[in-house]
């Protein structure tokens, strides 16, 4: 009986030891010089199980992941990036030809001193091909990507007005309206990009409206959020005034509040704009919009010369878009 | 000359009117009596007064007088609408929108389509029966949740760095070379980054983790920039004063504030993260999520798989957001 006693003392302990811890409360020394003055406190629970949490998911995805067919194979890499900028190999640039090699070529091979173009059976040959397919191809395909998130963006933008107005809790203070709104747009946001667009393009089919309709969605989900939060953030002094002046609901949010959300609203445009260009190259892939189902047509059949031909473009637009947008959300901090 | 061409012919003549019409009227219209007359005399300046309002003081005698003068804005943002009209006009004209749409035959199939479309193939999703466990819905869930868990860990980690050094009130004019450093790595989109690194690293789920894990580095360090400009700097100044060193500075100095800012950034990102690396299985190949799955099951005459796999995503993300929303609001 005593034995189990002690054990059980000792368990209390332990786990009193982790659970409880002793902090010093006053510098003051007793007689025979030990430390007085502690208290017994509760330690927090929530790094513990913050931590054991994170642990147990990271064991958890590595479990899933099949780490041991890795192998990194940088002789690939090195195989890919450099096909990705090497002399064109060939290829009919109106019809969209197949890759010949110059050797197989018929007999009519023909070189344009004036022009520096090599032409056989009117493929195009050289680095002057890389170029030209840069400039015929995948520059119109890029402009044409970027024309659809633009007019995605617009539409997107008007429509999410009077939804993030709805859905503002300082607005209308009416607890329905706004729970209501919230709770539609938060199931229409949680659906994926992806999965709208191939409901569109069962609806549509393999069409840009088809991108331009999910690119709508996916704007209005962003749009909504974001300056939702930022109007519960406003200051309603000014509302309070106009009111009892004898304004209505229309007058006082045209003069109070929509002037205070222009600038914010303008940034996040464009934030949702980028964001519709890197979705563009996405929705390619299944048929509805510009530039993906270009390279998803050329990446299955491996020709990664033009696709450093499109690398390229895209890489400059997105970079002037970012500088563009770090000094637009300078200028407002 | 096609319809468009016509409209956007006529949009143009509308516009050059109306400025042609402003410039004359602000130079041509009269001061009524009891009202001092403009002295001005460049005729386009005549014209911004009549839009905008004059740019230099102006000292007025009474109320009629200042609403003689008062401002038109409503001028300009009805020819900003115009244009942006307009150019939205011919971007669509461009763009062949309603080009393809009576050529689509599946209007016909689409209300048996929608139908099998929810309802969904179980033993697929729970990946018994005729299926493999490894490839149900259940185990590509996991393993799409753990592609953006680990690229999410890895990229909140590994920016802090890059995050201290491009913050402008921190480092002053040197921030630009952490912040062009950030810019070229966010510029690439990453389904781009993907599939060069498939070459890599194969059809595996750590292609997605190093793909996503170095696109969202540029992106998470952008937002830890703007987090570190937001805190107190007066800690940093005291500890320099009682002789820390620059490591000291750091972690006693900024974490402690930059601690909640960083995992607010960290779940915001892990949101995002988790929605791209269910479209990076398609990109990647088998193994790498559900992305994969789908654009299998979303050719041909798949649809009950296809709703299995919609109907996954769908209860992975609405799980995560909850249980994000519910931290977040512990944090916060």
């Amino acid at each position: 009986m005593s034995q189990s006693l002690a054990r059980k003392e000792k368990r209390r302990l332990f786990w009193d030891k982790i659970f409880y811890g002793q902090k010093k409360i006053d510098l003051s020394v007793d007689q025979d010089g030990s430390d007085i003055r502690y208290v017994r406190k509760r330690r927090p629970i929530l790094p513990i199980i913050a931590g054991v949490s994170v642990v147990a998911l990271i064991v958890i995805s590595f479990l899933v992941m099949n780490v041991s067919r890795l192998d990194f194979n940088w002789s690939r890499l090195g195989e890919i990036i450099s096909q990705m900028f090497s002399p064109y190999k060939g290829d009919n640039i109106l019809l969209g030809g197949y890759n010949r090699d110059p050797e197989t070529c018929a007999l009519t091979f023909v070189f344009d001193p004036i022009t520096g173009v090599a032409t056989c059976d009117g493929y195009v040959f050289g680095w002057k091909g890389w170029f030209l397919y840069m400039w015929e191809k995948a520059i119109p395909e890029l402009w044409r990507t970027i024309e659809m998130c633009f007019v995605a963006t617009i539409i997107g933008g008007l429509i999410s007005v009077p939804i993030y107005y709805l859905s503002a809790n300082n607005v209308l203070k009416k607890p329905a309206v706004h729970h209501t709104v919230r709770i539609i747009n938060d199931f229409l946001r949680t659906i994926p990009t992806l999965v709208l667009a191939v409901f569109a393009t069962l609806i549509f089919g393999y069409n840009n409206l088809s991108g331009i309709v999910a690119l709508v969605f996916f704007t209005l989900g962003i749009m909504y959020k974001l300056m939702y939060e930022y109007i519960e953030t406003i200051d309603m002094n000014p509302r309070e005034a106009t009111r009892s002046a004898g304004a209505s609901l229309m007058q006082d949010i045209a003069v109070t509040i929509h002037p205070v959300t222009k600038p914010m609203f303008l940034a996040n445009l464009f934030y949702v704009f980028e964001m519709n260009i890197r979705g563009s190259v996405i929705l390619g892939y299944i048929g509805a919009g510009g530039i993906g189902y270009l390279i998803q047509s050329l990446v299955s059949e491996g020709r990664y010369e033009s696709i450093g031909a499109i690398l390229v473009p895209l890489f400059i637009v997105v970079f002037i878009l970012q500088l563009i947008s770090n000094a637009i959300s300078r200028k407002l901090r | 000359m096609t319809t468009t061409q016509i409209i956007m012919l006529v949009m143009a003549a509308v516009l050059v009117a109306a400025l042609l019409f402003i410039f004359i009227y602000a130079n041509v219209r009269k001061a009524p009596a009891g009202v001092t007359p403009d002295t001005e005399k460049n005729p386009f300046v005549k014209a911004y007064n009549w839009i905008f309002g004059s740019r230099k003081a102006k000292k007025f005698d009474g109320i009629f007088e200042a609403m003689y003068y008062s401002p038109h804005r409503w001028v300009m943002d009805a020819i900003f609408v115009f244009v942006i009209f307009a150019v939205l006009v011919s971007m669509s004209s461009d763009l062949d929108i309603f080009g393809n749409l009576s050529n689509n035959s599946a209007w016909e199939t689409l209300g048996s389509r929608l139908k099998r479309l929810f309802s969904p193939d179980w033993h697929y999703f729970l990946g018994n029966g005729d299926f493999n466990f490894k490839e149900g819905v259940l185990y590509q869930l996991v393993q799409t949740f753990g592609i953006g868990f680990l690229s999410t860990l890895i990229a909140s980690l590994l920016a802090v760095p890059f995050g201290i050094l491009a913050s402008h009130k921190l480092c002053g004019k040197k921030a630009f070379i952490s912040e062009t450093f950030l810019i070229i790595i966010r510029t690439f989109p990453e389904v781009l980054l993907a599939i060069v690194m498939v070459g890599l690293t194969g059809m595996n789920p750590m292609t997605g983790v190093i793909a996503l894990g170095l696109h969202s580095i540029g992106m998470v360090g952008k937002l830890y920039s703007e987090q570190i400009d937001e805190i107190d700097f007066v800690p940093l100044e005291a500890i320099e004063a009682a002789g820390g060193t620059t490591f000291q500075r750091i972690t006693e100095g900024i974490m402690p504030q930059f601690k909640p800012g960083m995992i607010s950034v960290a779940i915001y990102r892990f949101d995002i993260n988790l929605r791209t690396s269910a479209i990076l299985g398609m990109v990647v190949g088998a193994d790498c999520g559900i992305g994969f799955s789908l654009s299998n099951h979303s050719k041909g005459n798949l649809d009950s798989l296809l709703g299995a796999d919609i109907l996954g995503i769908v209860a992975l993300i609405v799980i995560v957001d909850i249980i994000s929303s519910y931290l977040r609001k512990k944090l916060v």
